[in-house]
């Protein structure tokens, strides 16, 4: 009675740790394409500054133009950085804000990832997929000295691929420090204001590493 | 210089009342003041006199001076770790700040990093958060920068905790707290540069930087699966109440969220 009464547990224990082991391979399995979207993006980043001298800031604007255009989902992330005022905005408006913020983002990479450090790298640390079917990518960029920041990627499927939609890095969203300036200059200056003023940092930033 | 976009975020981070970002900035004309205040102070004063320092001072040698100015305001760290019964945490900074006091030589040197005894964030405010004290509005000191109403005992709190208060010796003291400040400032160089080449409303983006790095380090820098799910925007981010509309044509109201559904999902292969 008491050996049965035992075996019973061990099954049922048995049971619950191969239900979590199957539940995280599944989860695994469909998080592995948006983990390979990462990696990927992460690889051409890291090769962009390793040559970032030689390419100069004309040279990797080219190079990072392709792989943040099908890694990143531009036109949703900039919708969302206006929040309700999207609706409001004509055909033609959208498209210019489209346009803009696409070279601003590509812009800003390649401002900001313009050299290399010895040892630095990225590494995926984990995967998750949220109830909605989107997935969280965590990932690091270390250097020699340890770990510098962490990178947490949240990527959705959009036209068959996985796309990121976000960006946290040590806590804090990109998407949601770009919506909370933008929707504030919309509602106090409106649109055409703040087109000009996304305009202007994409000219200071070509301008500041012309040279480059 | 690289993964510095990354950096940045976490070194930093309308109008009236909640503001379309979504956080409570009741004090914000007051802040907004003082943020340009600060700004200006920083670009007159503090940015000529780091320049000044870096210059002159080779890159290990600030190296050092930040292990040392980090090793003697350490015990803030401990005692942080104990009135939030992290025991095992407090034990280990307990390890940390003396084997860097002795073997890292007054801490210009950190050995216990070497040794695995990591360094960690704690303060007055973090621990009052975690004791559940409500946040309070955001505020902008002058000559401090962003904080929240329950952070403000942290600066008395570091104060007193700080191994140099406890020196008694003015002619040692006070010069050390100024190479203190403009080491500090000149290590926050890049994250300045960033927000000054890449905010379209550097208040706003210092803000909510801000705020969401401290709601990061009061999760143990963890991001809570309330605001995993809530990536897209974070906890707390309403819908924005737009004020008078400028774009042409009015504003239609409010839809807080494209359809995801018709943006992003992929038509579904037959079967």
């Amino acid at each position: 009675m008491e050996w049965s009464r035992k075996a019973g547990w061990t099954v049922v224990l048995a049971g619950m740790l191969a239900m979590v082991s199957i539940g995280i391979a599944v989860a695994q399995t469909q998080a592995a394409p948006a983990v390979t979207v990462i990696t990927k993006f992460q690889g051409t980043l890291l090769s962009v500054m390793k040559n970032a001298k030689t390419l100069g800031f004309p040279g990797r604007y080219r190079e990072l133009t392709p792989a943040v255009r099908k890694s990143h989902n531009l036109a949703f992330i900039a919708e969302v950085t206006l929040g309700p005022y999207w609706t409001g905005l004509t055909a033609a408006q959208r498209a210019q804000f489209q346009k803009t913020f696409t070279r601003l983002t590509i812009a800003t990479y390649a401002a900001e990832f313009d050299g290399y450090a010895a040892g630095q790298a990225f590494h995926v640390t984990g995967s998750r997929v949220l109830g909605n079917g989107d997935v969280i990518v965590a990932t690091e960029l270390v250097s020699a000295k340890g770990r510098q920041a962490r990178l947490d990627y949240l990527l959705a499927p959009s036209h068959g691929n996985w796309q990121i939609v976000n960006i946290v890095a040590n806590g804090v969203s990109d998407l949601a420090l770009k919506r909370a300036q933008y929707t504030a200059i919309m509602r106090a200056q409106g649109f055409p204001v703040l087109l000009k003023k996304l305009r202007a940092k994409v000219a200071r930033l070509m301008a500041l590493h012309k040279a480059a | 210089m690289a993964g510095l976009m990354i950096l940045v975020l976490s070194g930093c981070a309308t109008m009236t009342g909640r503001p379309a970002g979504g956080v409570d900035d009741p004090l914000e004309p007051m802040n907004r003041a003082f943020y340009h205040f600060n700004s200006e102070a920083d670009r007159w004063v503090m940015t000529p006199v780091s320049n000044a320092y870096v210059a002159v001072t080779p890159k290990p040698v600030r190296g050092s001076l930040t292990n040392f100015f980090d090793n003697v305001s350490y015990p803030n760290v401990i005692v942080n770790d104990f009135l939030q019964g992290r025991v095992v945490q407090g034990a280990s900074d307990i390890g940390r700040f003396v084997v860097n006091s002795t073997l890292g030589m007054l801490g210009f040197f950190d050995v216990a990093g070497r040794l695995g005894l990591k360094a960690h964030t704690e303060d007055a405010g973090l621990t009052l958060a975690r004791w559940g004290v409500p946040r309070g509005p955001y505020l902008v000191l002058p000559f401090v920068g962003p904080d929240t109403l329950r952070n403000t005992p942290s600066i008395a709190f570091s104060i007193f905790t700080n191994v140099l208060y406890y020196v008694g010796n003015a002619a040692v003291t006070v010069p050390l707290s100024i190479i203190s400040v403009i080491n500090t400032r000149a290590n926050a160089t890049n994250e300045i540069e960033y927000v000054r080449r890449n905010a379209v409303d550097p208040y706003i983006f210092t803000r909510d930087a801000y705020l969401q790095h401290r709601n990061y380090l009061i999760h143990g820098k963890h991001l809570g699966l309330n605001s995993v799910e809530q990536l897209m925007l974070p906890p707390g981010t309403p819908v924005p109440t737009p004020g008078k509309p400028r774009v042409d044509p009015p504003l239609k109201l409010p839809r807080p969220w494209p359809k995801r559904a018709a943006i992003r999902r992929p038509p579904v292969p037959a079967a």
